[in-house]
C-alpha cells in the first residue's frame, strides 16, 4: 500500500505540473491512456505498453508489470502521404497470429523424460518477428545480431506487410527476441504510451 | 568483276551482322526500359514507397484530442480517478509471477523480489489418443490466477492423459489413479488441475517440459509454498 501510495503521489504531482503547464492536450491524452490501461487491467488480459520516448515494451496483467524489453532502436515506417489513420497512436491495437502453432506430437508408450525435446530446440527463436497487428499495425521485432544491410533493406521494403498501415521497427537484444517470442500470447492488446 | 562481287558478298555479310547488333542492341535496351520500369514500379504496387524515421520524431506534438480552457480540472479529476483504480487492481501482498519463456518463478511484493527459483513449464507438445478422438495439448496456462488450495504430501489422481502417454489402458477406478509419489512435499493448486508442485526429474528443471503443471526443485518449492498463502495472486506469461 506504501508503495501504491507513494506512486500515486507522484502521479499526482506530475499530473499537476501538467495542468500548471497548461497544455491540456497532455492531459487528454493521459486521461485516454489510463482509460484505455484501465480496461484492459480489468479484463484480466496480458497487455503490452509500447513507450517509444522511454525506448521500452513493457508486459503488462492487471496492471502489473511482468516484463520489461528494453528497445535498442525504433522506427516509424508511414506511407508517403502519412498514415491513414492520423490517431493511428491513441488506438489499442490486437495482435493477430498468422497461423496456429505447429505442435511437437508424442508418441504415447514413451518412457518419462523420452519426450523430451533437446535443449537447442527450447531455445529456437525466429531472428525477427512480423506482428500483424489490428488496425494497420505491423510491427517487426528484430534481433540485435541480426543488424545486417540485407536485414535493413528487407525491414524497409517489407513486401509481406499491408499498405497504408503503420510500420513499426523494433531492434531488441537477442535474449529479448527470444523471450518475446515465446511469451507473446495470442489475441495480446497493445497501445501506446502518450507522445508529445 | 568477280573481286567486286566479292567485295558486295563481304559488304553483304558485314551488313548483315551490323543489323543483328542493332536489334541485339534494342532488345537490350528495352529489356533494361522494362527493368527500370518494373524497378520503379515495384515499390508503389507493393507499398514500398514508405519513409522510415527515429521514433518519436522531435518535430512538434501530437495533437490527438483538445480540451477547452475549462475543461482540464475535469480531466486531472478523471485521470487521478483512472490511475488510482488501477492501482487498486494492483496486490498489497506477496504474489507470484511465472515467466513461461525462461522457465523462472519470482515471489514478489511490489516491485521487490523476495524469492526467485528456476521452474519448468508446459511443453507445448500434443499428444492423441490412439483409442479415442481426443487430444490434449501441455501448454502452461497464462493469465491471472490465485492460489485457492495448498497441500502437503499432495496425491495426483492421474488423469486420462497420464495413461495414455505411458501406453496403459485408463482404468476406471480412482484408487487406480492414485499417486501418491510425483507431485513432490507440496502443491499449491491455481485451477483446472493446474499446480505448482515438486518433481521427480530434477534435471529437466529450467526446461519446457511439463503437462502444464509449474514444477519446482525440492527447497524452492518449500520457500515457495511457506510465502504464498491461499488467495495469492498468480501472474503467469
Amino acid at each position: 500500500m506504501t508503495r501504491a501510495r507513494a506512486e500515486l503521489g507522484s502521479f499526482l504531482i506530475a499530473a499537476s505540473l501538467t495542468l500548471q503547464e497548461g497544455d491540456p492536450n497532455q492531459l487528454a491524452q493521459q486521461v485516454r491512456f489510463a482509460s484505455q490501461e484501465l480496461e484492459l487491467a480489468k479484463a484480466e488480459v496480458l497487455y503490452y505498453v509500447l513507450d517509444v520516448r522511454g525506448r521500452t515494451l513493457t508486459l503488462k496483467l492487471r496492471g502489473v508489470e511482468l516484463r520489461r524489453f528494453p528497445l535498442l532502436s525504433v522506427e516509424l515506417g508511414a506511407p508517403l502521404g502519412g498514415p491513414e489513420d492520423p490517431d493511428w497512436l491513441a488506438r489499442v491495437y490486437e495482435f493477430q497470429r498468422d497461423s496456429s502453432t505447429q505442435r511437437q506430437e508424442m508418441k504415447p508408450g514413451q518412457a518419462p523424460g523420452e519426450h523430451v525435446l533437446p535443449a537447442d530446440a527450447d531455445t529456437a527463436t525466429p531472428s525477427s518477428l512480423t506482428l500483424r497487428c489490428q488496425p494497420g499495425l505491423t510491427i517487426r521485432v528484430r534481433a540485435e545480431s541480426e543488424r545486417t544491410f540485407s536485414a535493413s533493406i528487407s525491414d524497409r521494403w517489407a513486401l509481406d506487410e499491408p499498405m497504408g498501415g503503420v510500420r513499426l521497427r523494433l531492434r531488441l537484444a537477442d535474449e529479448d527476441v527470444r523471450s518475446l517470442y515465446r511469451s507473446l500470447p495470442d489475441k495480446a492488446k497493445i497501445l501506446f504510451t502518450p507522445v508529445w | 568483276m568477280k573481286q567486286g562481287v566479292r567485295l558486295r558478298l563481304v559488304s553483304s555479310g558485314n551488313g548483315s551482322s551490323a543489323a543483328s547488333g542493332r536489334r541485339s542492341a534494342w532488345v537490350l535496351v528495352v529489356w533494361l526500359a522494362a527493368l527500370l520500369t518494373a524497378g520503379l514500379a515495384l515499390p508503389v504496387v507493393t507499398g514500398a514507397l514508405y519513409h522510415y524515421d527515429p521514433f518519436p520524431s522531435e518535430t512538434g506534438s501530437r495533437k490527438e484530442a483538445t480540451l477547452s480552457e475549462t475543461e482540464p480540472e475535469q480531466a486531472l479529476s478523471e485521470a487521478l480517478r483512472l490511475e488510482r483504480a488501477l492501482h487498486a487492481l494492483q496486490p498489497g501482498r506477496n504474489h507470484i509471477v511465472v515467466d513461461t519463456s525462461q522457465n523462472q518463478l519470482y515471489v514478489k511484493k511490489g516491485d521487490q523480489i523476495l524469492y526467485q527459483a528456476v521452474c519448468s513449464t508446459g511443453s507445448g507438445m500434443l499428444l492423441r489418443d490412439p483409442h479415442q478422438e481426443r487430444q490434449w495439448i501441455f501448454d502452461t496456462p497464462r493469465g491471472f490466477f490465485r492460489v485457492f488450495r495448498r497441500a502437503v504430501n499432495p496425491i495426483w489422481t492421474k488423469p486420462d492423459w497420464a495413461f495414455v502417454e505411458e501406453g496403459k489402458p485408463v482404468p476406471g477406478s480412482l484408487a487406480e489413479r492414485r499417486d501418491e509419489d510425483t507431485l513432490g512435499d507440496y502443491a499449491l493448486y491455481f485451477g483446472d488441475g493446474y499446480m505448482i508442485h515438486g518433481t521427480l526429474y530434477q534435471r529437466y528443471l529450467g526446461r519446457s517440459i511439463t503437462h502444464g503443471c509449474i514444477r519446482l526443485g525440492d527447497e524452492d518449492l518449500e520457500r515457495v509454498f511457506q510465502l504464498s498463502p491461499v488467495g495469492t495472486p498468480i501472474y503467469i506469461f
